[in-house]
């Protein structure tokens, strides 16, 4: 399974109930789709990914984790592989 | 975009029964009567900023969720700025993950922006408040560290020729005003307290404090005071605390662990004096350990910039708020006691 596809594999299991599909380049942050809950939810699931804890003073989640194709770049790069 | 079903608008006086059961969830004795005083106090009867700034996601023309913004004055260095503090984020539980945080967040930053306010705050944002917060901008300045002790009895106070301390139900805001005014503060970010500050703060109808005041015996100036918040359960939280010097602090924090008696003490801050924490550990205080991590990020102190704002933002020589270095903060500071 791609980054992409085992964030958006995950996103489906959190409580976020989504109007429609999500795919690669769905806005999931700006677009207030994952807000609260859910956004824990899935801060929970990078952490176990990259293995350590994210740092809150330095996170951008707008920027880093705005759709499921940028929350797979970012634990990528957190693992070390980009 | 509101997803479908849900009408955001702000706040009106017609919505205030609904807004008042829905706030009562948060309330600890969840009594919608108690919610309308403690929002008309919050809001309406706010100091700097006296109106009920708030947005409410309508479902069905019925309240569901809601969020606002109460006004503070900070001190940053030589300026004074009224700051809006976000807080009361309520949504029923039926319309959670549906994106109403996002939705309701849109219009109240656009209303803090056309107000001219340069940044907004929160105060003590809970971990999933924080990480939606970190999703709209917000940047985390630092978590709070949390003193706990008590359960011991002090030793008795070696009599002081020239001062007592008197524990009572009142504030005394001009005393307490005064001696800010003349001891300052450790940073230079800090909450103004002032007369109505403390005229304000204390008239929380959610919470009960108690005021122990050190005074001179001779000449009644008050010279330190200990603010407790005492809701008759298992713990007794510090909400704050001043003195002219190390000894008069450190009475006022004996007096304060025979008011707490078994119970616990706690005490939120960061940007504590070097001095006030050797007093609190010499009394056998603990800070909790500061975790890693999500799932360990305590309550959050935040703040985002208000691009666009109308209003100058502090020049260059001001203080950062976002340097946790600068902050003295205080439980007194945040609205959640």
């Amino acid at each position: 399974m791609s980054g992409a596809a085992s964030v958006i594999a995950f996103l489906e299991t959190t409580s976020a109930q989504f109007p429609a599909p999500i795919a690669a380049d769905t806005v999931i942050i700006e677009s207030g789709l994952l807000d609260s809950q859910a956004l824990f939810q899935l801060s929970l699931w990078i952490e176990d990914q990259i293995g350590a804890p994210l740092s809150l003073e330095s996170l951008d989640i707008a920027a880093d984790w705005n759709t499921p194709e940028a929350v797979a770049r970012f634990i990528a790069r957190a693992r070390g592989q980009l | 975009m509101s997803a479908p079903g849900y009408e955001i608008v702000p706040y009106r006086p017609e919505f205030a029964e609904a807004v008042a059961r829905l706030h009562s969830t948060l309330n600890p004795l969840d009594d919608p009567l108690l919610s309308a005083r403690y929002l008309q106090w919050k809001y309406e009867e706010n100091p700097w900023l006296p109106e009920r700034l708030m947005y409410v996601a309508l479902c069905d023309g019925e309240p569901v969720a809601m969020r606002g913004a109460f006004g503070s004055l900070w001190e940053m260095g030589p300026d004074l700025q009224v700051l809006p503090c976000l807080a009361d984020l309520v949504v029923a539980p039926e319309h959670r993950d549906r994106g109403l945080f996002t939705q309701i967040m849109r219009p109240l930053t656009a209303a803090l922006i056309d107000r001219g306010f340069p940044y907004a705050l929160n105060l003590s944002a809970a971990p999933v408040t924080a990480m939606a917060g970190l999703a709209q901008g917000f940047k985390s300045i630092a978590s709070v560290d949390q003193w706990g002790g008590g359960g011991i009895r002090p030793p008795t106070s070696r009599t002081r020729l020239f001062q007592r301390i008197d524990l009572e139900d009142e504030p005394g805001p001009d005393a307490m005003a005064a001696l800010i005014e003349e001891i300052g503060g450790v940073g230079p970010v800090r909450h103004r307290r002032d007369h109505a500050f403390f005229s304000w703060r204390y008239r929380n109808p959610l919470s009960r404090y108690r005021f122990l005041h050190s005074r001179n015996r001779f000449t009644g100036r008050l010279d330190g005071y200990l603010v407790v918040m005492d809701r008759d359960d298992d713990v007794v939280w510090i909400m704050d605390w001043e003195a002219r010097d190390t000894r008069i602090a450190g009475d006022l924090l004996d007096a304060a662990l025979r008011v707490a008696g078994p119970r616990y003490l706690l005490g939120w801050t960061f940007g504590i004096a070097e001095s006030y924490r050797q007093l609190l550990v010499s009394r056998g205080f603990e800070q909790s350990a500061q975790g890693f991590g999500v799932e360990n990020m305590g309550i959050r102190v935040m703040a985002k910039s208000l691009a666009g704002a109308r209003l100058h933002y502090p020049d260059s020589n001001t203080p950062s708020i976002f340097s946790a270095g600068n902050w003295d903060y205080r439980l007194v500071y945040a609205d959640c006691f």
